[in-house]
C-alpha cells in the first residue's frame, strides 16, 4: 500500500501525461483472474504495471479484445473494480480507489477561495493515515455526488455466519439500518470519510472508518462480545412471536445458557427448557421431559434430525448433548409441523453448532466432573468445514472421592463426542453429515459393570432446483443400547443387554408457490428393530439360562403436506396433514387373550406365530396440524391451533422417572398406539421494539392409550409384557404465561403456569383398574410452575445471574395403614396420587468474571462461578417406605439439600 | 435374579451419587382406611388348617387387629364344608384336621360381624414338590464378610412346581456364660437417719435351668424364588438365611426348618408384589406403590377393598442342624455383651472420698431391680455366710431364661 501512496505522490506532481497511445492489442482472458488477466497484459503490452496483489477481487475474466488500445482494454477490465489507472509514458501505474488527477483541483493555489463541494473534492488517501481505513467506490473524475448507496453485509468474525439485526450507524448523523438475516444492509452515507458503528448486544461494539469515493460494498466482520455476558438467553427474531402462525414454540439460544448457573458447572439445554412454562421434569436428576401433561415418552428429541433415546447422563443428572456442539434448540408444544410425528407432545429440535468456513476456532470449559472442547476447522475455506466436540468426565473421580468405603473399587463415567462435516458444493447443493457418540459406564461392585450408550449417524442433502422449490434428503440412523455385565465369583454371571435402532429415510420439499402459498411436503419412512432383551450365561458354571426375548420389528412411514397461507395481511393459516401409519413386523409370536378377564398366562386363547416380515398388526390414520394467526396490531397478535398426534413407540418405565434401564417398545397385537389432540389459543404482545416479549397460552390436550402398569409391574426381560400393560386415557390443561426481556443490562424471563396432567384407567376387571377408574392427577401433575431466569451484566467484566424455581410438590401415593402380613408389618398405600410431596422451591445464584479484553489475545476465557440451591432448601423428592425387620420405617430423600457451589474455567480461541 | 441386579445398579449409583440424602421420618396417618386383611395357606398336610383374619391399623401404631366373631368356611367342590373357629390367638383354626386335595377347587367364605361377606376365587392345589436337600456352607458375602448361608436345592424335573416361597423357623442352643447354683438374696432394705443403707445379704440355690436355652425366630421377609427362567425346573442352591460366622446365634448349637410352599402364579405375583412394595430400595426411582389385588373380594360391595390370598398350596419342610465346629471358623462371642461388676457392701464412701464410688446401694438396685446374676466359678472368691464381695453379671449372661425359654423343644437333636 506504502508503494502505491509514494507513487501516487510522486506522480501527482508530475504531470506528464501521455493518453496519446496509438498502440494496439490483440488479448483475450480464458477464465483467468483479474490479476492474470493484468499480468498477461503486461507481457503483452511490453509495458510495467504497478500494483498490490491484494486490490484484486476473485473474479475470473472471460474476455477478447481485438484491435483495442491498452486503454480501452484497462478501462474495460477494470470497470467493475474499483482500481483506477495511469499510464505515464510506459509505466502502468493501477491505484486502488484513487483517481491520478492531472490537474490540481480549481483555485488549489488560491488563497480563500471557496472551493465548491470541499467534501467532495479531491480526497487523497495519505490524508487518512490509518490502518483501519477502507475505501469504498471507485473515484470517478467524473463524479461530485453528495451520497452515495453502501451495500453490505455483517459477519461474524469467528464462525462467518451473517449477523442478524446488527445496527449499524453513521457516526455523528442519523443514518441507521439493521441487517436482514443474511446479515445485509443498505445505507445511504455521505461521501467522504465515514465512520460506521455496529451495535448488537452479544457482539463488540465496532468502528469502521471508511472513505466512500461512490457506491460500493463493505464486509464488517463483527467479533462475538468476549464472552457475551449480555446474551439473550431465549432467541426468536424480530417478532416472530406474533407474526408466525404457528403455537407453543419456544426456542433456546445455547450460547446464552453459560451465564445461567447449574449444578457442578454443566450446562444443560433440557433443564434449561425445563424452566419454561409447559415444559417439566419429574424431579432433580430425572431425564424425562412432561411436556403439557405428556408422558415422558412422548417428547421426539431429535439432533441433526436423528433421535437421541436417552439424551442424559448420569442416570438424569446431566444432558447428554453437548452444550459447546449445539446451536440451537426449538422446541414445539403445540403446533408441532406436519413434518415430524412419532411422538404425542412435542418435538425438540437440536441442531449442532453452525460450521464455521471462516477460520479455525474453539472453545471449552473446565469444571468439576467434566472437561470439554469444541473446535471448528475449515477444511476448504468457504465450502467445508469440520465441526468436532468432545465431553468426558475425569475418570470416576467422583465416586472415588466420596468419603464411602464400599464405592473405593468403584467407577462412574461418561463421555459423549460430535463429529460434523459440512460441504458447500456449489450455490444449490449443500451436505451435512453428522455422528454422534455418548457412553455411560458405572462399575460399582468389582464385579459388575452397567453402560448405556446413544449413537446416531445422520446425512443431510439440501437441494436448490431454483428459487422457488427446495428440497432436503435426510438418511439417519440412531441406537440406544444398554447392558450389564456380571462376573462375580458365583454361578450367576451373564451379560444382559437391550437395544433399540432406527433407520428413517426422509424426504422434504419446499415450493414457494407465491407470496400466498408456501408449501412443505413430503414423506418418510423409518424401521425399527428392538432387542428387547438378551440373557446370556457368563462362563462356564453359570446356571442363568439364556434369554432372548426376539427381536421386535416395525415400520413407520408418513406422508405429509402443509401450506403457509397468507390470507391477507392480518391472517395468516398454517395448514397441515399428515398420514402416517405403522406396521408391526414378523417373526414373532403374539399371544391372543380373552377378553374381559386379565390378561395373564392362563388366559391366553391362542399362541399366534407370524414370518419374517409379515404383518402383524396395522395402524395409522391422519394427524392434522393446523393453526391460524391474526394480528391484531403489528405487535399484538390472537393465534388458535389444532393437533393431533399419533405414537408408536412406547416407553416401559415403571419408575416415576425415567431411567436409563427403562425399555422402548413397539405397538402391536395387544398394545395400541397413543393418540392425542390439543387445541391452544394464545396471545401475543411485543413491547418497546420488541425488546420484551409477552405471551399468553392456554391448551387442553386429550390422550388415548397412555400406557399404564399394573402395581409392582414387572418390566424387564418379560417376555409376555403385554400382561403386564395397561391403557387408558388423559387429560391435560393448562394456561401458560412467559415474559421475556431479551436485551439489556438486565435480562431474562419470568414463565408461569397453571396446568394439570389427569389419567384414568378404567377398565371391567378389577385388577386393571385404578382408583376406581376415576381420573387421577399424573406423577408429574405441578399445578402451579413459576420460573425465574434472569441476567445482569454490572461491567463488561462482572455479570451475576439468578434463577428462582418453585412448583407444586409432585403427586405420591401414601401410605395410609398398615397390616401384618406374612410375618411382617405391610403398608396399605392410599389411591394413586392422592397426596403431594411438599412444594418445591430453588434459588441458584452465579457470577461471571471475563478474563481482559485484549483484542489479540490467543484466548478469550471467564470464570462461571455459581451456588445451586443457595437457600439449602430440603426439596424432598421422593418418599418411600422400607420393611425393616418387619416394621416399616418412612424415608425421604432429596437430591441437592445443601447449596451446591461450582467453580468453571470456560475459554473460547 | 438378573432383574434384581439391573434394579440394584441403579439404586448404588442412585444412592451415593452426588449430594443425595435420605433421612427417615415420621409417619402419620393422614387418611385412615380400615380395610379387612385375609391370609390364608390351605396345605395338603392333614392338620387344623389356618385362616387369619385382621384389620389395617394407624401407621403410628404397632399392634395389630383381629377380627373377631366372623363365620369362616372353607368350601371345595365335592360338598365339603370346613367350619373354623377362633382359637385362644385370634386365628380361626378349621374344627377339624383336614388337608388339600389335587383336582379339587376349594373357596374361602368370610362373614364378618358386621355383617359383610367376603369370598375367595375358587382356587387348587399347586403342584408337589419335596426339599431335596437343606445344606449349610461357607462362603464370602459381599455385604456380609464370612457368612454360613442356608441353601435349598428342590429338583422339580418332574413336577409343575415353578414357583416356591419359603418359610424358615431358626432354634438356637443359648448357652449362658455366667451362671451359679445360688442366687442372690437381698432383703429388708432399709435407710438409717445417718443416710446409710442397710439390707440382709441371703442365699438360694437357684431351682431353674438357667445355663442352657433355646430360642426360636421365624422370618421376617417374604422369600421367593421361581425356576421359570432356568434351564432345569431345580431349585439349585437357593439361598434361604445367611449367618455372620461372628453371630452368636451360632455359638452353640444352631437348627433351622425350612418350610417351602408351591405357588401358583397369581399367588406368586401377590406376594412378590407386596415384597416389593414393603423394600422399596430404590430411591431416584422407586415403583408405582398402589393397592394389590389378591383373590379375595367383597360380595356386598365390589368396590370395596380387601387386601389377601387364599392359598392351596402342597407343602414340604425339611430341618437341619449344625455347630461352628463343622465349619473351620472360630466360636463366635457370646450373643450378649456381658458386663460383670465387682461390687463390695462395705463400701459406703462415695467417690468423693475414697475415688470409688459407692457400691452397697448400686448392688441392691442392680440385684433387686435390673436382675443382675451372681457369679461363681472358679476364678471368684469362696461363698461365706459372711461375703461381702460379690462378682454379679447381666441377666442376659447370667440367666438364660432372661432372653430365651428353657425348655428344650420336643425336635430337638444334639
Amino acid at each position: 500500500m506504502r508503494k502505491s501512496i509514494i507513487l501516487y505522490l510522486v506522480f501527482l506532481f508530475s504531470i506528464q501525461l501521455s493518453f496519446a497511445q496509438t498502440n494496439t492489442l490483440d488479448i483475450s482472458f480464458d477464465g483467468i483472474t483479474l490479476k492474470d488477466a493484468i499480468v498477461k497484459l503486461e507481457t503483452q503490452s511490453n509495458r510495467s504495471f504497478y500494483f498490490i496483489d491484494d486490490w484484486f477481487e476473485d473474479i475470473t475474466i472471460t474476455k477478447s479484445y481485438t484491435n483495442k488500445s491498452l486503454q480501452f482494454i484497462l478501462n474495460d477490465l477494470l470497470q467493475d473494480s474499483s482500481i483506477n489507472f495511469f499510464i505515464y509514458e510506459n509505466t502502468i501505474i493501477l491505484t486502488n480507489n484513487s483517481i491520478i488527477y492531472n490537474e490540481l483541483p480549481e483555485g488549489f493555489f488560491e488563497d480563500n477561495t471557496a472551493i465548491k463541494n470541499t467534501d467532495n473534492d479531491a480526497l487523497f488517501y495519505n490524508e487518512y493515515d490509518n490502518k483501519n481505513l477502507q475505501t469504498v467506490g471507485k473515484q470517478n473524475q467524473n463524479e461530485n455526488k453528495q451520497e452515495y448507496t453502501l451495500k453490505g453485509r455483517a459477519i461474524n468474525e469467528d464462525n462467518g455466519t451473517p449477523i442478524d439485526g446488527l445496527i449499524i450507524s453513521v457516526e455523528n448523523t442519523d443514518i441507521r439500518t439493521t441487517t436482514n438475516k443474511n446479515g445485509r444492509f443498505t445505507l445511504t452515507v455521505p461521501s467522504g470519510p465515514v465512520v460506521l458503528e455496529t451495535k448488537l448486544l452479544g457482539y463488540d461494539d465496532t468502528i469502521k472508518e471508511l472513505l466512500v469515493y461512490g457506491n460500493g460494498s463493505v464486509k464488517l466482520q463483527v467479533a462475538e462480545a468476549a464472552e457475551q455476558l449480555d446474551e439473550v438467553f431465549i432467541e426468536s427474531s424480530k417478532n416472530d412471536n406474533v407474526k408466525e402462525a404457528v403455537l407453543g414454540v419456544n426456542k433456546i439460544d445455547i450460547e446464552g445458557l453459560k451465564n445461567i448457573p447449574v449444578v457442578f458447572g454443566e450446562r444443560d439445554i433440557l433443564k434449561i427448557a425445563t424452566t419454561l412454562p409447559g415444559i417439566t421434569t419429574a424431579g432433580e436428576g430425572s431425564a424425562g421431559l412432561n411436556v403439557r401433561g405428556g408422558r415422558a415418552d412422548q417428547n421426539l428429541i431429535l439432533l441433526d434430525d436423528a433421535v437421541i433415546y436417552s439424551p442424559s447422563h448420569f442416570l438424569g443428572f446431566f444432558s447428554a448433548i453437548n452444550p459447546f456442539a449445539t446451536g440451537s434448540l426449538d422446541i414445539y408444544k403445540a403446533s408441532i409441523p406436519a413434518e415430524y410425528g412419532g411422538r404425542l407432545s412435542s418435538v425438540f429440535d437440536i441442531k449442532s453448532k453452525e460450521p464455521n468456513y471462516e477460520k479455525f476456532s474453539g472453545e471449552g470449559a473446565v469444571g468439576p466432573v467434566t472437561t470439554s472442547l469444541n473446535l471448528q476447522t475449515p477444511i476448504v475455506k468457504d465450502k467445508i468445514s469440520l465441526t468436532t466436540a468432545a465431553r468426558a468426565t475425569y475418570s470416576g473421580w467422583i465416586l472415588r472421592s466420596l468419603d464411602e468405603e464400599s464405592l473405593q473399587n468403584s467407577e462412574a463415567s461418561f463421555y459423549d463426542g460430535i463429529v460434523k462435516y459440512n460441504h458447500k458444493i456449489n450455490e444449490n447443493n449443500e451436505f451435512q453429515a453428522t455422528g454422534y457418540y455418548s457412553n455411560d459406564r458405572f462399575s460399582i461392585t468389582s464385579d459388575s459393570i452397567f453402560s448405556y450408550n446413544n449413537a446416531l449417524a445422520s446425512l443431510k442433502w439440501n437441494h436448490k432446483f431454483n428459487d422457488k422449490h427446495k428440497a432436503e434428503v435426510i438418511a439417519v440412523n440412531s441406537q440406544y443400547k444398554y447392558g450389564i455385565e456380571y462376573d462375580a465369583e458365583s454361578n450367576s454371571n451373564f451379560d444382559f443387554d437391550y437395544k433399540i435402532n432406527e433407520t428413517q429415510l426422509k424426504f422434504n420439499m419446499d415450493y414457494l408457490h407465491s407470496d400466498q402459498h408456501k408449501f412443505k411436503y413430503g414423506i418418510s419412512t423409518k424401521l425399527y428393530q428392538i432387542d428387547p432383551g438378551n440373557v446370556k450365561p457368563l462362563g462356564d458354571n453359570s446356571i442363568i439360562e439364556p434369554v432372548n426375548l426376539g427381536r421386535e420389528k416395525g415400520l413407520e412411514s408418513a406422508i405429509y403436506i402443509s401450506d403457509l397461507f397468507e390470507f391477507n395481511d392480518k391472517l395468516l393459516f398454517d395448514l397441515g396433514v399428515r398420514f402416517s401409519t405403522f406396521t408391526a413386523l414378523g417373526p414373532r409370536t403374539q399371544n391372543v387373550y380373552e377378553d374381559g378377564v386379565p390378561r395373564n398366562e392362563s388366559t391366553i386363547s391362542e399362541v399366534r406365530e407370524f414370518g419374517n416380515n409379515e404383518a402383524i398388526k396395522t395402524y395409522g390414520g391422519p394427524e392434522f396440524r393446523l393453526s391460524a394467526r391474526y394480528l391484531l396490531s403489528p405487535n399484538l397478535s390472537v393465534k388458535a391451533s389444532y393437533n393431533t398426534t399419533i405414537q408408536y413407540l412406547h416407553l416401559l418405565s415403571n419408575n416415576t422417572t425415567i431411567s436409563p434401564t427403562d425399555t422402548w417398545k413397539l405397538s402391536d397385537l395387544n398394545t395400541k398406539p397413543q393418540r392425542a389432540s390439543q387445541i391452544s389459543l394464545g396471545l401475543y404482545k411485543n413491547l418497546e421494539d420488541s425488546d420484551i416479549e409477552i405471551s399468553l397460552e392456554g391448551y387442553y390436550k386429550k390422550m388415548n392409550d397412555i400406557l399404564d402398569y399394573k402395581v409392582g409391574a414387572e418390566l424387564i426381560l418379560n417376555e409376555n409384557i403385554e400382561q403386564e400393560l395397561l391403557q387408558g386415557e388423559g387429560k391435560a390443561y393448562g394456561v401458560e404465561f412467559l415474559l421475556k426481556k431479551k436485551k439489556g443490562k438486565f435480562n431474562g424471563w419470568l414463565g408461569y403456569s397453571y396446568s394439570r396432567a389427569l389419567l384414568r384407567l378404567n377398565s371391567d376387571i378389577p385388577q386393571e383398574q385404578v382408583n376406581n377408574g376415576d381420573f387421577f392427577p399424573a406423577n408429574y401433575d405441578k399445578p402451579h410452575d413459576i420460573s425465574l431466569v434472569t441476567n445482569f451484566k454490572l461491567t463488561n467484566r462482572f455479570s451475576f445471574s439468578a434463577n428462582f424455581i418453585y412448583q407444586t410438590g409432585r403427586p405420591i401415593t401414601y401410605p395410609i395403614g398398615k397390616f401384618t402380613f406374612a410375618g411382617s408389618e405391610q403398608v396399605l398405600y392410599s389411591d394413586r396420587n392422592e397426596f403431594r410431596i411438599p412444594d418445591y422451591y430453588r434459588l441458584d445464584l452465579g457470577v461471571n468474571i471475563e478474563g481482559n479484553h485484549k483484542i489479540k489475545k490467543l484466548a478469550h476465557s471467564f470464570w462461571n462461578i455459581s451456588v445451586y440451591n443457595v437457600l439449602g432448601r430440603n426439596n424432598p423428592y421422593s418418599v418411600f417406605f422400607v420393611n425393616n425387620d418387619g416394621k416399616i420405617e418412612a424415608f425421604k430423600t432429596s437430591i441437592f439439600a445443601i447449596p451446591v457451589p461450582t467453580i468453571t474455567y470456560n475459554f473460547k480461541f | 435374579m438378573i432383574i434384581k441386579y439391573i434394579h440394584k445398579f441403579i439404586i448404588i449409583i442412585s444412592i451415593f451419587l452426588f449430594y443425595n440424602c435420605t433421612e427417615p421420618f415420621e409417619i402419620k396417618t393422614q387418611d385412615f382406611k380400615s380395610v379387612l386383611v385375609v391370609e390364608s395357606v390351605i396345605t395338603n398336610q392333614l392338620k387344623r388348617q389356618e385362616v387369619k383374619l385382621s384389620k389395617t391399623f394407624l401407621l403410628e401404631e404397632s399392634t395389630e387387629t383381629i377380627e373377631n366373631f366372623a363365620v369362616v368356611i372353607v368350601k371345595d367342590n365335592q360338598g365339603n364344608n370346613y367350619s373354623f373357629s377362633q382359637n385362644t390367638e385370634g386365628v380361626y383354626v378349621s374344627d377339624i384336621a383336614f388337608q388339600a386335595t389335587p383336582n379339587n377347587l376349594y373357596t374361602l367364605e368370610i362373614i364378618t360381624n358386621d355383617g359383610k361377606e367376603y369370598n375367595s376365587t375358587p382356587t387348587s392345589l399347586s403342584p408337589t414338590s419335596q426339599i431335596d436337600e437343606l445344606y449349610p456352607e461357607l462362603v464370602n458375602d459381599s455385604d456380609l464378610g464370612e457368612v454360613i448361608e442356608i441353601y435349598v436345592d428342590s429338583d422339580n424335573s418332574n413336577s409343575g412346581a415353578e414357583y416356591f416361597r419359603y418359610e424358615y423357623e431358626e432354634t438356637y442352643k443359648i448357652v449362658a456364660p455366667y451362671t451359679s447354683p445360688v442366687e442372690l438374696v437381698l432383703s429388708n432394705h432399709d435407710i438409717l437417719p445417718d443416710n446409710t443403707v442397710i439390707y440382709d445379704i441371703g442365699f438360694e440355690d437357684s431351682d431353674y435351668e438357667q445355663e442352657t436355652c433355646f430360642k426360636t425366630k421365624t422370618n421376617s421377609k417374604i422369600i421367593q424364588t421361581s425356576t421359570n427362567t432356568l434351564l432345569d425346573n431345580i431349585v439349585s442352591r437357593f439361598g434361604i438365611k445367611k449367618i455372620s460366622t461372628t453371630s452368636g446365634t451360632i455359638r452353640d448349637r444352631y437348627s433351622i426348618l425350612v418350610k417351602q410352599y408351591i405357588q401358583n402364579i397369581e399367588a406368586y405375583t401377590f406376594y412378590k408384589t407386596m415384597a416389593e412394595l414393603g423394600n422399596i430400595e430404590s430411591i431416584l426411582s422407586s415403583n408405582q406403590p398402589g393397592f394389590i389385588n389378591g383373590n379375595m373380594f367383597s360380595i356386598t360391595n365390589k368396590a370395596e377393598r380387601v387386601i389377601g390370598f387364599f392359598e392351596v398350596s402342597s407343602y414340604s419342610e425339611k430341618r437341619i442342624y449344625f455347630d461352628f465346629s463343622d465349619f473351620n471358623i472360630t466360636q463366635p462371642d457370646y450373643l450378649y455383651n456381658c458386663t460383670v461388676l465387682t461390687l463390695d457392701y462395705n463400701d459406703t464412701l462415695p467417690s468423693f472420698f475414697d475415688g470409688d464410688p459407692e457400691e452397697r446401694e448400686r448392688l441392691y438396685s442392680l440385684i433387686t431391680a435390673s436382675n443382675f446374676q451372681l457369679v461363681v466359678n472358679s476364678n471368684t472368691p469362696p461363698l461365706t455366710p459372711t461375703s461381702t464381695i460379690f462378682e454379679i453379671v447381666n441377666p442376659e449372661c447370667g440367666d438364660c431364661t432372661s432372653v430365651a425359654s428353657n425348655i428344650q423343644p420336643d425336635f430337638w437333636e444334639d
